[in-house]
């Protein structure tokens, strides 16, 4: 397992499985080419903490190394701004003044504009789906951060789809195992229920008949402690 | 078809309007909070509250409205939005947004109750989409309209999914999606749609949380260019009430401003 699949497993929630991750890649990428964006990430909700945490992002590998793991407060910024009121949010950097010729902040590096788009499963929040470009000048319009939206919801459902499945599948192997620990006393308690089903079924007149007989049983094996009936 | 109406019958445009020394309108915005320490809201903001959720009951606090009480910059880019429109317009904020980390649904139900039964200012502008209790917004909405109250609501800029959002959706509002125009104080009325105006929201200058200024997208930021409008017509003619205002607006929309009206 490789350190993008132990971050996926651990913030996404998603098995460390490659059909999944090369999935929302290419989600991720699909939607990037068609904003126009330079780098996509996909931030999850971690609950527990209220942050959302990088689980992948798409673009630019020193990026994704750098970023994997990070956690952004809800409360704050583009990101938590699209969390809270599930709608998608355009940024754009802080100018001094109302011409917009002198940055107020920043060394330079940091992106020019900034999509946030809530992934959203009916009104439960997964994450938060970004789009960003560094190309001077370049804001993205209305319909950009629309169309963006949209892969954010795809890649909500997956993750949340991912998620069940895993969780399915956790649960079925952990009843495989249970049946396993039964061994033979538990085969022998399953035939009894079984047999009674049956009775039930198919001889519901001689349910009183098996009740006497499973309390005469019962008596006879356990005296001190009598009949439970 | 929409009809044209002679000048006469309109009154003055709403971009002549904003040069007129107009009485002060109160429009309230329930955002996420709005920056008072703003040069460009310097003295605009004559109240501000935040709503606090204690023990799962939110309840209004109200705070010092020289401020910096935004938590995302939504809401000081709306209530520049609307201050750069209608030099008339005094801000009322009302945060809802960010109350423990978060959007709450019942934070925003009890900053629109505030709105309507407390505050009872004559604008609201809603640039955010309630999730629940539509029957209690609709309630409220109601009360609002026959009051003379007027709410002007943004579309969910995601209404693919969701729908449109309440309570854009409600005929006792005024409802506002984005488009591009030349001009902040040009709007389009839209004949066969739930939503029944746009207003411009794309690439919007509006100031930013610590000052500065940033630009902005989206239905979060046409809809206060509306509320704006709104702002000086009733300054101007006080005595509308909402459906006559609707029926200005909509009159103005296909009288647009000149080249060069801001």
């Amino acid at each position: 397992m490789n350190e993008t699949n132990t971050i996926l497993a651990a913030y996404l929630g998603v098995m460390p499985k490659t059909r999944e991750e090369n999935v929302l890649r290419l989600l991720i990428e699909s939607g990037m080419n068609v904003v126009e964006a330079e780098e996509g990430s996909l931030l999850v909700l971690d609950e527990a903490s209220q942050t959302l945490r990088f689980a992948m992002t798409v673009g630019n590998s020193d990026s994704e190394k750098k970023l994997l793991g990070q956690s952004v407060p809800l409360g704050k910024g583009l990101s938590g701004l699209a969390a809270a009121t599930r709608e998608v949010q355009i940024g754009a950097p802080t100018f001094k003044d109302i011409t917009q010729h002198e940055r107020l902040e920043g060394d330079g590096n940091e992106p020019e504009a900034v999509i946030a788009a809530p992934m959203l499963v009916g009104d439960d929040l997964i994450g938060v789906l970004t789009a960003v470009t560094f190309v001077r000048g370049k804001r993205f319009s209305g319909k950009q951060a629309e169309l963006y939206g949209r892969f954010a919801i795809v890649a909500g459902l997956l993750v949340e789809q991912t998620r069940r499945l895993a969780a399915y599948e956790s649960a079925n192997a952990a009843a495989l195992v249970s049946a396993d620990a039964m061994g033979e006393r538990g085969r022998q308690e399953q035939d009894i229920v079984e047999s009674i089903g049956r009775l039930t079924r198919e001889r519901p007149e001689a349910l009183a008949h098996a009740a006497a007989l499973l309390a005469a049983v019962e008596a006879l094996a356990l005296p001190g402690l009598g009949g439970t009936r | 078809m929409i009809p044209t109406w002679p000048f006469s019958v309109l009154g003055e445009a709403p971009h002549v309007l904003a040069c007129r020394d107009l009485p002060p309108i109160e429009v309230l915005v329930l955002d996420s909070g709005v920056d008072a320490t703003h040069p460009a809201l310097a003295g605009r903001v004559a109240a501000a509250y935040h709503i606090e959720i204690e023990n799962d009951r939110p309840r209004v606090v109200e705070i010092s409205p020289n401020t910096n009480n935004d938590v995302f910059g939504h809401g000081t880019a709306v209530a520049g939005v609307v201050c750069g429109l209608a030099p008339n317009a005094r801000i009322v904020d009302v945060r809802v947004l960010g109350a423990n980390g978060v959007g709450s649904g019942p934070a925003l139900l009890e900053g629109l109750r505030f709105a309507v039964e407390n505050r009872k200012s004559k604008i609201v502008n809603m640039s955010l989409a309630a999730k629940v209790s539509k029957d209690t917004v609709l309630g409220l909405c109601e009360t609002a309209y026959y009051a003379n109250q007027i709410i002007v609501a943004s579309k969910r800029n995601n209404a693919f999914f969701g729908g449109i959002g309440f309570p854009a959706e409600f005929s006792n509002c005024i409802s506002v999606d984005t488009e591009s125009f030349p001009t902040q104080y040009a709007f389009k009325y839209q004949q066969d749609s739930i939503i029944e105006f746009e207003a411009h929201g794309e690439e919007v200058v509006v100031p930013a949380p610590g000052g500065g200024y940033t630009t902005k997208t989206g239905t979060s930021f046409a809809t206060p260019a509306v509320a704006g409008i709104c702002a000086l017509l009733v300054g101007a003619y006080p005595e509308l009430r909402p459906f006559e205002l609707k029926t200005l607006l909509r009159a103005w929309s296909v009288n647009p401003p000149p080249q060069g009206a801001r």
